[in-house]
């Protein structure tokens, strides 16, 4: 049986290297040949009968002198040659390029006997024969690796070879994918499609290009990249296809993902140029118009938490698949909403609240109820940890998932740190504003108590004025007939008159004269009222000297006057020299009947950041500290006007003087013990 | 010393004014001749006492009451007190100053203070000199003096 099987193989053997086109030669180790095929005849063009016996050298090019015996001593050490590219000289001399592999045969021992050689004609004979078969290998060796699926079809269109690559990927068995049964795994919604095309490749033996879906053997759709050309006989005639299906699931999604990068990077730009910029109505259309022609949403909101927590939001609606530019619902579509958080509701709401996005597929309604929506979704912008405002749209074609969250949230949170910048902008500039406004009142309200205030004071004034022109014209008149009628009694008419009579006449013409020195003290004190400050530098040192000279008719020969360290302060000189003249001739005559009448002006020592106080002293008949409070009324006098004559203006006008420059004025006395008045020229503090 | 009025005296205070003429009469006395006593009753005849400013323009515009008048007799000097009724002291001595008839005509302008705002005003407005009433008569005679010769040494 065995020695059968053998005699049956090499039978078979035998046939097989008769029929091979390629020269299959057997040579033994020393070179001669031993067997020699008809490829090897058709080759070389020697028969095998010329060729056993010979040595392989016959066969060398002088191109290459010893290559063969090289190859020997290779083939002796056990090595194998393969597909080694030579040139060899055919019986007529030509060069024939050829591959050849050569290999030891050994015997039973392992002991190297021979040599087998197969030689192919790598020349332009067999070029077309040899690049179909270094094709097909490609391609096998292609579709083994996995990355791509070769297919054949007959010149119908029909599949009628087994497709191991595609059921591989499919997942179908043999019988599935003969005749149109592979297209079961095209996604049914590619199948009509990809059918057109193909009809037409076929139709005109044009190649054949386009893509689709295919299910996996896991159940999975991937997008395939498929192509496939006419294999043409020598007439042109389409003898059959060769195709293949790559799978550019991978590609694809990176090129979206791109895309959408892409695409959310110009949304970013493009909200990182309305959000520094945009007016407060435009930003939210502009706002929206972006959202929705990013998301491909028919309702949007958009809107910012206000400063009292409000919800400030607009909704914009338009038709599905309008992009930018699309004509607006007419009406409230863009109006400004506010929402106060009592109302913050449904998935809008919630987002809200809970500071993260979330979506809902169901139906609900858009913020004030306005609009019915389906499919919200909601992100609201948050900036450490502070919800800013809100993103939402509604209605898209598809369900939301996942992803359209993601994405939306990925923009909110890049756009948060701009949507930021910008709401602090606007409520600074409100508050800017706000203050501006207060201010702008509180000055207008001012302004028009000042306006008031000064025509009242106007009023008081000028009243004031009109009574000062009238006390001084009409009161001083009868005073002037009264006083020069009797002047005139008794100096033109005094022989005539009874003794007393001279005497009463002149009792009412000093009368009359007093009165006129009321009036005029009045006339100053009010006059001092209306005047207005000059204010200056002023020494009081050299005001006391003037007013000491001014007085010096009425000083008496014992009087002794002192005039200490007196500082510089601010006032209005003429003013001032009034209350030393009214002070000093207070002094004067309240110690006029003091055997040594001395007076002393100076200053207190003065406190740090302190006014200067000034003092008049005198050493004269003093007054009661209780009826102090009298002292510096208009017409109150202390003392009898017989002792000491006065019209009981002067500390009025004194104090006057002094309280219209801020100042403070009073007095200290002891009955017959002197009097001391102080006094400051601007305020304490 | 002819006929014609010399002096127009506008003053609206009876007494004030024949205080003045009282003056006046004491002033003229020495010139005129004659004893005291009658002199007031002469000195009427030179001197021409109105009442209010509209009587005042009148007289030296010979109009109204006075339009009989001679526009050729303009008093040598009025004394003009400034409160006045109807017409005020400061316009007459506008109207006066600003009429070439009357422009040259010195004014003696009466006022009560010399603190007067009107004061400067008419001081503005060309019066010649001033004075002012004081209650003390005495100084009241001194003053009108003293104006009235000035005056006299135009």
């Amino acid at each position: 049986m065995r020695a059968c099987a053998t005699i049956m193989h090499a039978t078979y053997l035998a046939a097989i290297v008769d029929s091979s086109d390629d020269a299959i030669i057997g040579a033994r180790p020393d070179g001669v040949i031993e067997t020699w095929n008809r490829g090897a005849e058709n080759l070389y063009g020697y028969a095998a009968r010329e060729m056993i016996g010979r040595h392989l050298a016959l066969l060398e090019s002088p191109e290459q002198p010893g290559e063969i015996s090289r190859i020997l001593e290779r083939i002796a050490r056990g090595e194998t040659i393969r597909h080694h590219r030579t040139v060899r000289i055919a019986k007529d001399g030509a060069r024939v390029e050829v591959s050849v592999t050569i290999s030891p045969i050994r015997d039973a021992g392992g002991s190297v006997v021979g040599a087998s050689a197969i030689a192919r004609d790598m020349g332009e004979r067999a070029a077309l024969e040899n690049a179909l078969r270094f094709s097909e290998e490609r391609y096998r060796s292609l579709a083994l690796a996995g990355a791509q699926i070769v297919w054949t079809k007959n010149a119908r269109g029909e599949v009628v070879e087994d497709w191991p690559m595609w059921r591989a990927f499919t997942g179908q068995a043999v019988s599935e994918t003969t005749g149109r049964g592979w297209a079961s795994a095209v996604h049914p919604e590619d199948r009509e499609r990809i059918g057109v095309v193909w009809e037409a490749a076929l139709r005109n033996g044009s190649m054949y290009e386009t893509e689709y879906r295919l299910r996996r053997h896991d159940g999975e759709y991937r997008h395939m990249a498929v192509r496939g050309v006419p294999v043409l006989e020598p007439g042109g005639r389409v003898r059959e296809w060769i195709g293949s299906c790559a799978d550019i699931t991978e590609r694809k999604r990176a090129e979206e993902e791109g895309q959408k990068a892409q695409r959310e990077l110009a949304l970013k730009t493009r909200f990182a140029t309305i959000f520094p910029t945009a007016a407060e109505p435009e930003i939210f259309a502009a706002v929206l118009d972006a959202i929705l022609d990013h998301t491909h949403s028919a309702e949007g909101v958009f809107g910012y938490i206000g400063e009292d927590g409000a919800l400030i939001c607009s909704i914009r609606t338009r038709k599905a698949g309008k992009e930018s530019g699309a004509s607006q619902d007419a009406g409230a579509a863009c109006e400004t909403l506010r929402i106060p958080q009592s109302e913050w509701e449904g998935v809008w709401g919630r987002a809200l609240r809970e500071k993260r996005s979330l979506y809902s597929n169901e139906p609900g309604a858009s913020p004030a109820g306005r609009i019915p929506v389906r499919r919200m979704l909601a992100v609201p912008i948050v900036f450490q940890e502070e919800p800013l405002g809100l993103f939402a749209i509604a209605n898209k074609t598809a369900d939301h998932v996942e992803s359209d969250r993601q994405t939306l949230e990925r923009i909110a949170r890049d756009v948060a740190p701009v949507f930021k910048a910008r709401l602090q902008r606007d409520a600074q500039e409100r508050a800017r504003k706000r203050a501006e406004e207060e201010v702008r009142t509180v000055n207008a309200e001012l302004e028009k108590r000042v306006q008031e205030r000064t025509a009242q004071w106007e009023a008081a004034n000028h009243e004031l004025e009109s009574f000062a022109y009238s006390v001084s014209h009409d009161l001083r008149a009868p005073l002037r007939a009264i006083h020069g009628f009797s002047r005139i009694l008794i100096e033109e008419c005094a022989p005539e008159l009874p003794g007393d009579a001279k005497h009463y006449l002149e009792v009412i013409r000093d009368n009359a004269l007093q009165m006129g020195e009321l009036i005029d003290d009045l006339l100053t004190l009010s006059r001092l009222s209306r005047q207005p400050l000059q204010k200056q530098a002023i020494a009081p040192a050299d005001l006391v000297a003037q007013a000491l000279d001014e007085l010096r008719p009425e000083m008496g020969p014992r009087i002794e006057i002192a005039v200490g360290d007196v500082p510089v302060c601010e006032g209005d000189p003429v003013l001032l020299k009034q209350v030393f003249v009214n002070l000093l001739s207070n002094a004067i005559k309240y110690s006029g009947r003091r055997a040594q009448a001395r007076i002393e002006v100076g200053a207190l020592p003065r406190a740090d950041g302190h006014a200067p106080v000034y003092f008049v002293r005198d050493n004269g008949v003093g007054f009661d500290m209780r009826y102090v409070h009298k002292l510096f009324g208009v017409f109150q006098r202390l003392h009898h006007a017989v002792d000491y004559p006065g019209t009981g203006v002067g500390l009025a006008t004194v104090q006057r003087i002094i309280h219209r420059h801020g100042g403070r004025v009073w007095a200290e006395s002891e009955i017959d013990r002197g009097a001391t008045f102080y006094f400051t020229m601007e305020p304490e503090a | 010393m002819n006929d014609r009025v010399q002096i127009l005296l506008v003053d609206d205070n009876p007494s004030d004014a024949e205080l003045t003429l009282h003056v006046l009469s004491r002033h003229f006395a020495g010139r005129i001749g004659g004893n005291a006593d009658n002199a007031a009753e002469r000195i009427a005849d030179h001197i021409k006492v109105v009442h209010d400013g509209a009587e005042a323009l009148d007289f030296i515009f010979c109009t109204g009451a006075y339009a009989a008048r001679n526009p050729q007799d303009l008093p040598q000097t009025m004394l003009l007190d400034l409160k006045l009724p109807k017409v005020d002291g400061l316009e007459v001595l506008r109207r006066a100053k600003a009429d070439p008839r009357t422009r040259d005509m010195p004014i003696v302008v009466f006022s009560s203070s010399w603190e007067d705002s009107d004061v400067r005003q008419a001081r503005a407005l060309g019066a010649h000199s001033f004075v002012v009433k004081p209650v003390d008569f005495t100084q009241f005679v001194e003053a009108v003096r003293a104006a009235l010769n000035l005056t006299e040494a135009l």
